[in-house]
């Protein structure tokens, strides 16, 4: 049973901070304080269940026994007892069962357990306030906020904890979370969900980045010829784009969300929210806070207050991490099992494959969530935390390795694409031969007509200043080692198109951008292609 | 202008500032929004009411006074809108339409004289004269207001915060002075005589809720309250007797035009009296409305007192749980301690009306918090502070089951946790204040010293039993005296050799006319040395070496401890291995003479024999049979001396030694009969097997008991012989013992050495003890005797228990 948190009714700022986000004032040996205790715990839960017995046949002692005798695991792992939901299998009976789709079509069924949605939901409120604040200690959320989310309904956990917020804190959604749930239609649901904030106004948005930036393209570019309609008629939409005009009039510039809505805080979601952190300041007037986290781990890491890195939290998952070393082995060679370390271990500037183990009677032990992520910092000076701080670099397979030390990440591409300033609707980037000499090719569906020759000029130049590993492999090759390909006006819209008719899942309904299968390239090109090796 | 009509505009402006101020708040809530919206209608209402007080004549005030119909229900609705926002009550969801619909009917009411039916003139300005509705326009503001007061004491109930509590009591004061100051507003209308006050009481209660609603932080209304009321009484009663008094002195002179310096003089006099006028009406005053303060400072006095009481350890933490509960009105109050050689808090004290007992893992984040932070906790922060979040939910579900709200840490000055205090729900039912959470504090505080005393208490005793356990354990005596040679203290081994001694003059106690010869005591207490002294005595018939040593005592005085080892067994083994050594010496001295003797005495002996073969003539042959036996004689002696030296074959076979004392004491029986000897044997049957010679073994006992029957015989014509055998050890001891007249000391050392006797010449060789010590040893035992002059003599055999070939390769390997 979710209990209504009465904390925020109170207005205690100093304790709505302390609860909600004093995690930032621990250091890091109170840090892994937690984690062993949680651990301890956890494998006391555990211990018993069928699902736990299966990697962990005898009851550790003690957290180093954990770490030398438990596995390393996948969730193929799992998949006999979690896509068949089988419960009897483990420790704790699950609140709800989170759905989530994998890379390559696999679906994954998450069960969450009822503290472990607890915690989410505390942290989410963590979240929204840290969203809403620049400042260290400022509380700017309060009962009866409007909330306009526009992030994957129930099954998926983003709904899932949307309506445990909503019981927590009395919350006003927009569109209402009954109305989320039925709408089988996501991108008619984002639309329909501004169209309502015009009226409604909003508070804080909760959206994927991609959304986000989206509308505010579209509004630079529709700038004064919105169309109308009936809706537009209501006395509040009216005075909002009145307001909103005059204030965009007054400092002489197109349209743009913020001068419709003076939104207190902007959550971005997904792995871009950094490369278009400028575009979503300059569109929503506020600077979006990122969080790390997924269905399977929870939590783990999320921006403070200065939304400058992402600092650990440690109340989800025990945290290890496999040095970039360890992990490159184990990828060459399936059999070797790569060491790892903890938090306090963890060398700045380093790349780290992240192992979770579950805490609060979750399933997963030692779970490879094969996400690469680099510690920046062990610690912000800026906002005082003392907690090590890290960025996401990309998926373990999302990395396009040219010449075996030239790893590209998806944020890397992602930003170069950024820099050239060129709007496009999506792009794609793979590892193809050319002559037998490997070459980076980015698929590209611009928006206007562009000289593509001169783009894929500026794109191998930003490549060249953002990627050393690019760099070196082009002056070790004396060639440039990557090509674009402008893909057709609306091949993604088509893909997109054939997907949904297709049923695909939410996560699938476009081509991947790092390392697509030549099918996916098949169907965004309508034609075959020949890979040469 | 005077305050008649200053005061609209005041509202006025006070209510906008007021206004801008909850706008521009960081926070603009619906609530902060509505309050915002009730300040600009009372600044309106200002507006109104200043243009209606400054109108020349009845008409126009007439005409102002009618815009108050709609406004005055108008803002009541909002006041009361807010108040249903604030506290977040659910309420119909018709209802508030209705009464803005309902208020809003007023608006045409205005333009008729329904409710104002038009302006009289009164002392102080401008009155209304009420219409046939002006009692339901009353009524309806009155009503909201008073449903806005309910809504803010259901809030204030409802909250279990102290901080929102305060607020909503804050909003709720100030309402209720709103509400006084509105019927001072009405009562000259009706004809009763009254200042409007409405506009200042509006102030106050505008300037309350302003405060409650952006500031969160707020003194305590109910202190605030107090203080005001205290200082106005104290102030009251303080002026009270100055007035009096200066009246009466100024009736007294009886004069109107009393002098300056008369007033000078009052004024000094009664200042000089006002102080402890002053204190004695603020004791008054704080007795009436401090009394929580001193019942919490008698609390701690009490639990002050009564804690000074506790003195058994044991009882201490229960008694001191049943005093913090009884001094705070608490239900349950547990204390945890922490488990000796562990890190958790387990051993939990509750009193008896306590919930569930409640115990903390080693590992409990509650544990590492108090170890760091010496605040007192409140149970429903434990979801606050983040370092208290990963708590364990059984601890949590613990807390919740014993109904804990607070959690004090109980820590020493060297900053350790010595232990938690936690508190369940008071008996009143009501929440801890400020003040019951600072005499939690100030309890700690007496708890952790009590506890902290009673823990050097134990430590003292349980050093005290542990040095005393240790110095009766010794086996040597201990002794303290002090200056005067008084014996403090001594242990159960000195208590037992020299009796009780307790407070008996050293000397005495260990059977001496006076101080020690050779004792250090003086010189250690008297020339107040910090050497050791050693030395060694004769005492009690048994030799000592004494060590001396000063003692400082706590006072600064000097005393002695002096330990006393007994080293008379120390001194006979040592004599028996020097014996045993000499007698190997001699041995060898003995074999190599007799050995020597041994050659030229055959030829003697052979030759002799041979010559006493011939024919001799009786002289001749009655002189060599002389030189045949005592060369025979000395043969013999010689055979003797080699037997003695072990230099002869032995026969050993394993066997039960016992047939052999059995063998000996038949083959003596009929003589001991005779000789009025009582023979007492105590066989041990069980013995193990001894590997011996069975003739030499008998020599050797037939030996001792020769030599003890003699004794015993020349001694009192008799006597009793005790033969026992028994396992010692690993080896099996054989004492005979007799009660004859004994050996004197100065021969004790002699009895096994060759050739020495006490019997008269030519009754013995004094050959006999030293053989049976050279057969004894030959057996690899031991022959010793133990003997007091004129108590008997007891002489021991010890031999090794024979081992098989066999069982010693087990055993090696």
């Amino acid at each position: 049973m979710i209990e209504r948190d009465e904390l925020l009714r109170t207005g205690d700022e100093q304790r709505i901070w302390q609860k909600y986000c004093g995690f930032f004032d621990l250091s890091l040996s109170e840090f892994m304080e937690i984690q062993e205790q949680l651990l301890a715990e956890q494998i006391e839960l555990v211990a018993g269940s069928e699902l736990a017995r299966k990697f962990m046949p005898e009851k550790p002692r003690s957290i180093a026994e954990f770490r030398q005798t438990v596995p390393l695991t996948r969730y193929e792992d799992y998949m006999p007892y979690l896509v068949e939901k089988d419960e009897s299998a483990l420790a704790t009976k699950p609140y709800f069962w989170a759905h989530t789709s994998g890379r390559g079509g696999n679906f994954k069924w998450v069960p969450y357990t009822l503290p472990m949605v607890e915690r989410f939901a505390c942290f989410s409120i963590g979240l929204m306030i840290l969203a809403c604040t620049s400042k260290k200690g400022e509380v700017n959320v309060r009962e009866g906020f409007r909330v306009l989310q526009n992030l994957p309904p129930t099954p998926y956990l983003t709904g899932h904890i949307g309506e445990v917020v909503s019981q927590k804190l009395n919350l006003r959604y927009i569109p209402p979370l009954e109305k989320q749930k039925g709408q089988a239609d996501f991108q008619r649901g984002v639309e329909e969900s501004f169209q309502m904030a015009l009226r409604t106004g909003v508070d804080m948005l909760g959206s994927l980045t991609t959304i986000l930036v989206k509308i505010g393209e579209r509004f630079s570019e529709n700038s004064g010829k919105m169309k109308l309609s009936i809706k537009m008629l209501h006395p509040r939409v009216m005075a909002r784009l009145a307001s909103g005009y005059l204030r965009a009039l007054r400092e002489r510039r197109k349209l743009l969300p913020k001068d419709l809505w003076m939104i207190k805080g902007l959550a971005g979601y997904g792995t871009d929210t950094e490369i278009y952190r400028d575009q979503l300041i300059h569109y929503w007037g506020r600077t979006p806070l990122e969080n790390y986290a997924s269905t399977e781990t929870g939590l783990v890491a999320a921006h403070a207050w200065n939304k400058r890195y992402l600092t650990f939290v440690p109340f989800f998952c025990f945290l290890e991490f496999i040095p970039e070393v360890e992990y490159t082995r184990s990828l060459q060679d399936s059999n070797y099992r790569p060491a790892t370390v903890l938090l306090n271990e963890v060398q700045p500037r380093q790349r780290y494959e992240i192992v979770i183990s579950s805490f609060y009677g979750m399933p997963f032990l030692r779970y490879r969530v094969g996400d690469l992520i680099r510690i920046v910092a062990m610690e912000d000076d800026e906002a005082g935390i003392k907690l090590p701080q890290m960025a996401f670099v990309s998926r373990v397979d999302g990395l396009i390795d040219l010449g075996g030390f030239t790893r590209l990440d998806e944020r890397t591409i992602w930003k170069t694409i950024a820099n050239t300033n060129v709007k496009y609707v999506d792009w794609s980037a793979r590892k193809e031969y050319e002559a037998g000499k490997p070459v980076l090719i980015i698929y590209l569906e611009p928006k206007e007509t562009v000289d593509a020759g001169e783009l894929e000029r500026a794109l191998h130049k930003e490549l060249l200043s953002l990627s050393k590993d690019y760099s070196d492999f082009n002056a070790m090759i004396n060639t440039v080692s990557m090509r674009l390909v402008v893909v057709d006006k609306g091949s993604f819209d088509r893909y997109y198109q054939e997907r949904r008719k297709a049923g695909a899942d939410l996560a699938h309904l476009k081509p991947p951008h790092m390392n697509a299968s030549d099918s996916a390239i098949e169907d965004l090109l309508g034609k075959r292609v020949e890979v040469k090796a | 202008m005077n305050a008649y009509f200053v005061l609209p505009l005041v509202q006025t402006v006070f209510c906008l500032t007021l206004a801008w101020v909850v706008i521009r708040s960081h926070y603009r809530g619906a609530a902060h929004r509505f309050f915002a919206l009730y300040l600009l209608g009372l600044a309106g209402w200002g507006v109104i009411i200043f243009l209606m007080r400054s109108s020349p004549g009845t008409t126009q005030a007439y005409f102002w006074e009618r815009f108050l119909v709609p406004f005055g229900p108008l803002i009541s609705v909002v006041l009361y809108h807010f108040s249903v926002r604030y506290t977040s009550k659910r309420s119909w969801g018709w209802h508030l339409p209705v009464l803005y619909v309902f208020a809003l009917a007023f608006i045409p009411l205005a333009a008729t004289p329904l409710v104002f039916s038009g302006m009289q003139v009164k002392p102080y300005g401008f009155a209304p004269v009420l219409g046939p509705l002006a009692l339901l326009w009353a009524l309806f503001g009155y009503g909201l207001g008073m449903a806005a007061l309910s809504t803010f004491v259901w809030g204030y109930r409802r909250s279990s915060y102290a901080e929102e509590r305060n607020r909503l009591a804050y909003i709720t004061v100030g309402i209720v002075i709103s509400l006084l100051g509105g019927i001072t507003d009405i009562l000259p209308v009706l004809g009763l005589p009254s200042y409007p006050g409405l506009i200042i009481s509006n102030l106050i209660f505008c300037s309350l809720t302003t405060v409650a609603i952006l500031k969160y932080k707020l003194l305590d209304i109910r202190l605030v309250l107090r203080k005001s009321a205290a200082y106005a009484m104290t102030s009251a009663g303080v002026t009270f007797p100055f007035v009096v008094g200066f009246l009466l002195i100024t009736r007294l002179i009886g004069v109107s035009n009393i002098p300056t310096w008369t007033y000078f003089f009052l004024v000094l006099v009664l200042a000089l009296a006002m102080p402890p006028l002053w204190r004695v009406v603020q004791g008054w005053v704080d007795r009436l409305f401090y009394r929580e303060r001193y019942d919490y400072l008698r609390a701690v006095e009490k639990f002050s007192r009564e804690t000074q009481r506790l003195a058994d350890p044991e009882q201490l933490v229960p008694d001191m749980v049943n005093l913090v509960a009884n001094a705070l009105r608490t239900r349950n109050v547990c204390i945890l301690l922490p488990v000796s050689g562990g890190d958790g808090f387990l051993r939990a004290y509750c009193n008896p009306s306590g919930g569930s007992k409640v115990t903390l893992g080693a590992h409990s984040p509650l544990l590492r918090w108090f170890r760091r932070s010496e605040d007192i906790v409140a149970c429903k922060d434990l979801d606050v502070i983040p370092q208290l979040q990963s708590m364990n939910p059984g601890d949590r579900e613990q807390l919740k089951e014993f109904g804990a709200e607070f959690i004090a840490p109980l820590k020493t000055r060297g900053g350790q946790l010595a232990g938690l205090l936690i508190l369940g729900s008071k008996l009143s039912e009501q929440h801890y204040t400020l003040e019951d959470k600072q005499l939690i504090s100030a309890l700690c505080g007496q708890i952790t010293v009590k506890l902290e005393n009673a823990s050097l208490y134990d430590d003292a005793l349980r050093t005290r039993q542990n040095l005393e356990a240790w110095f009766q354990a010794m086996a040597d005596g201990v002794m303290i005296a002090d200056s005067e040679y008084r014996i403090q203290f001594a242990n159960k081994a000195f208590s037992k050799t020299f009796g009780d001694c307790i407070g008996k003059i050293c000397w005495l106690s260990i059977g001496k006319s006076g101080p020690c010869n050779s004792c250090l005591f003086r010189k250690v207490v008297k020339e107040d040395k910090e050497e050791t002294f050693r030395f060694s005595d004769y005492l009690m018939e048994r030799d000592y070496n004494i060590v001396v040593a000063p003692l400082r005592n706590p006072s600064g005085t000097r005393s002695v401890i002096e330990v006393f080892r007994d080293m008379t067994a120390e001194r006979v083994a040592l004599e028996r291995l020097y014996e045993s050594g000499r007698l190997a010496a001699v041995g060898r001295l003995a074999a190599g003479v007799a050995h020597e003797i041994n050659n030229p005495l055959t030829g003697v002996l052979g030759f002799a024999e041979r010559v006493l073969g011939r024919d001799l003539s009786v002289e001749v042959r009655k002189d060599l049979e002389i030189v045949y036996n005592e060369a025979n004689r000395a043969a013999k002696v010689v055979k003797n001396l080699l037997t003695f030296a072990r230099s002869h074959r032995q026969d050993k076979v394993p066997g039960n030694i016992n047939d052999v004392i059995k063998a000996t004491l038949e083959l003596r029986a009929y003589e001991m009969k005779v000789n009025g000897i009582q023979v007492v044997a105590g066989l041990d049957p069980d013995l193990p097997l001894v590997q011996f010679d069975y003739h030499q073994m008998q020599q050797v006992f037939l030996n001792i008991i020769l030599n003890a029957e003699q004794a015993m015989a020349e001694a009192h014509h008799g006597g009793t012989l005790s033969v026992k055998s028994e396992m010692c050890v690993n080896n099996v001891a054989i004492s005979i013992a007799d009660d004859g007249p004994g050996i004197p000391r100065e021969n004790l050392r002699m009895v096994f050495e060759p050739f020495f006797t006490t019997k008269e010449v030519g009754s013995g060789t004094g050959l006999g003890l030293s053989v049976c010590h050279g057969i004894v040893v030959e057996h690899g035992g031991k022959i010793y005797v133990e003997s007091e002059f004129g108590h008997g003599s007891v002489f021991k055999v010890e031999l090794p228990v024979y081992v098989s070939a066999s069982k010693t390769e087990v055993n090696a390997r």
